[in-house]
């Protein structure tokens, strides 16, 4: 992978990267902290990359096992938002997006990333199961009970109410 | 009964509905794209490139100087030095604004009117705040990079005293003390000149102070270490959870959140011993934040910031009871919560998710108080 193939990568997918891998983990600061590590680590291995069919899965995988993994042994949360640049100043969030926030947390992290492979990056059940390493079956199980605890959580009341717990 | 393996779900089709399907995908991308709207400008990608070649020459640079930096180090002496500073004059009412950094290294510094619960102003601290403290004359902000003094009526900084990162911060009615690198520095709390420095054999992680007694978290060894303020001598070490980094002090027994246990030590300085160990949940699955991430104590409770499972939950915000020692409140938030600021009575905290909002704690009846303070857009000071 030479120079222009990489800034054609990353210009074309960083900002979508960030998006699924902010759906994972609920924290867009971390987002962008390992979808930037990840093309990091993909430049640094340009090399293997070229033979890579599709790097921009690879440079997904890489950002959330990163976003997993223990690698990252910062101290504390201090740490973690020091990384950040300067917030951009954008609207306050409105009350869905904090809901489906609040939804995605609580699912369970397999059910999670199926449903973000499936929805956000428009990954089939077999090539899911290709990323993920699961069993067809499997990834078919937890997309439907996924999307089932999703619908559930989104149908309740007010999530919001869960601040005044 | 068989046991379920799964796959008997496949046979309720109510749930796979093309209209539900449709519809969580809308609101997801929707989702993702709110997220990617709020990010500012990304690096370009010849930044990344050359971030890849700092990291490769930085390795070379690094492992060369290591040994070099291991014999300087063995050879040099640690000095200690300490500059006469003038009497403190305490002749001002505490101010009773509450001061709060918006983020975790990221944000601007916010005066909150406590009694109108609003943000009455904004002040830029510039790049990676760390820390907030407010003496009855100014309002000292710590950063990676220098250490600010802010006016408290004008709300603008007034002057950048020091040059290089000072981490925590602690004021106990005379001085104001600031972690630097491996050394406590203590300052006048008006002018922010330096009246004396204790030298550290650890890499600090937390600072607190008491009467006659200066508690730095050593977290690469699991324990707090007591400096006399003067000569700067250890007189005590306790060990306490693993990674230690937040500590608050009710008055009386100092409260350390140890990061990746997810436990409160309970330590008295006056024995030097741990009295109780809290545990405030699971040991975190995760490393990325330390659990507790902040701790504060307001009025009986001592409060902590939470995290425990990164991808099952949310950011709690937890309260202890100072007498009992059980968890008494635990509020949940979908967001990152940042620092905890108090005015003795009460507590707020930011909370991130794609902007700023500002969560506000009754202290009492901890619980929280009516709506989060609007953050964005934010006022200007």
């Amino acid at each position: 992978m030479d120079e222009a193939q990489f800034d054609a990568l990353y210009s074309s997918s960083a900002r979508r990267l960030i998006g699924v891998i902010y759906a994972l983990t609920g924290d867009l600061g971390e987002a962008q902290d390992v979808v930037n590590e990840a093309f990091l680590r993909a430049w640094d291995r340009r090399t293997a990359l070229a033979d890579v069919q599709h790097p921009e899965a690879w440079v997904r995988t890489v950002a959330w096992r990163l976003a997993v993994s223990r690698w990252r042994r910062t101290r504390n949360a201090v740490a973690a938002w020091r990384r950040l640049g300067p917030p951009n100043p954008v609207p306050e969030p409105g009350l869905d997006h904090l809901v489906l926030a609040g939804a995605l947390a609580r699912l369970k992290p397999t059910h999670r990333r199926v449903l973000v492979l499936h929805y956000l990056c428009d990954l089939s059940v077999e090539a899911i199961a290709a990323q993920t390493g699961l069993p067809v079956g499997t990834v078919k199980v937890q997309l439907h009970r996924g999307r089932a605890a999703l619908a559930e959580r989104l149908s309740e009341p007010d999530l919001q109410g869960e601040l005044h717990a | 009964m068989p046991e379920d393996d799964g796959t008997a779900e496949l046979d309720t089709p109510e749930l796979d509905t093309p209209e539900l399907d449709t519809a969580l995908r809308e609101r997801l991308v929707r989702f993702a794209d709110e997220a990617r709207s709020a990010l500012g400008p990304l690096p370009p990608a010849q930044r990344v490139r050359d971030d890849v070649r700092r990291r490769r020459r930085h390795r070379i640079t690094t492992s060369s100087l290591t040994g070099l930096a291991a014999v300087v180090v063995a050879v040099v002496a640690i000095a200690i030095w300490r500059a006469p500073g003038p009497d403190v004059v305490l002749g001002q009412d505490d101010h009773p604004a509450v001061w709060l950094l918006a983020g975790w290294g990221d944000g601007p510094l916010l005066k909150i009117d406590p009694a109108r619960n609003r943000i009455v102003a904004t002040v830029d601290v510039g790049p990676s705040p760390q820390q907030v403290v407010a003496t009855p004359t100014a309002v000292w902000v710590s950063s990676e990079s220098d250490l600010r003094r802010v006016d408290p009526d004008t709300a603008t900084v007034s002057a950048v005293v020091r040059s290089g990162p000072v981490g925590d911060l602690a004021y106990d009615g005379t001085d104001l003390w600031g972690l630097g690198d491996r050394r406590v520095l203590r300052l006048d709390p008006s002018t922010g000149a330096v009246r004396g420095t204790l030298p550290l054999t650890f890499e600090p992680s937390g600072l607190v102070v008491t009467a006659g007694r200066v508690w730095v978290a050593d977290f690469r060894h699991n324990s707090v270490v007591a400096l006399d303020p003067v000569s700067g001598l250890v007189t005590a070490t306790v060990a306490v959870g693993e990674f230690p980094t937040a500590m608050s002090f009710d008055g009386h027994d100092l409260w350390i959140g140890n990061g990746l246990a997810n436990t409160l030590s309970q330590v008295d300085p006056t024995t030097a011993r741990t009295v109780r160990t809290v545990s405030l949940g699971d040991r975190p699955d995760h490393p990325f934040t330390g659990v507790p991430s902040t701790v504060q104590v307001v009025g009986s409770t001592v409060w902590a910031v939470t995290l425990p499972h990164w991808l099952d939950g949310g950011w709690s915000l937890v309260g202890v009871d100072l007498a009992t020692g059980k968890v008494v409140a635990t509020l949940g938030a979908p967001g990152p919560l940042g620092m905890i600021a108090t005015d003795g009575r009460d507590l707020w905290l930011p909370r991130r998710l794609l902007g700023y909002t500002v969560i506000h704690v009754d202290g009492a009846s901890r619980t929280t108080v009516g709506d989060v303070v609007a953050m964005s857009p934010l006022p200007s000071s």
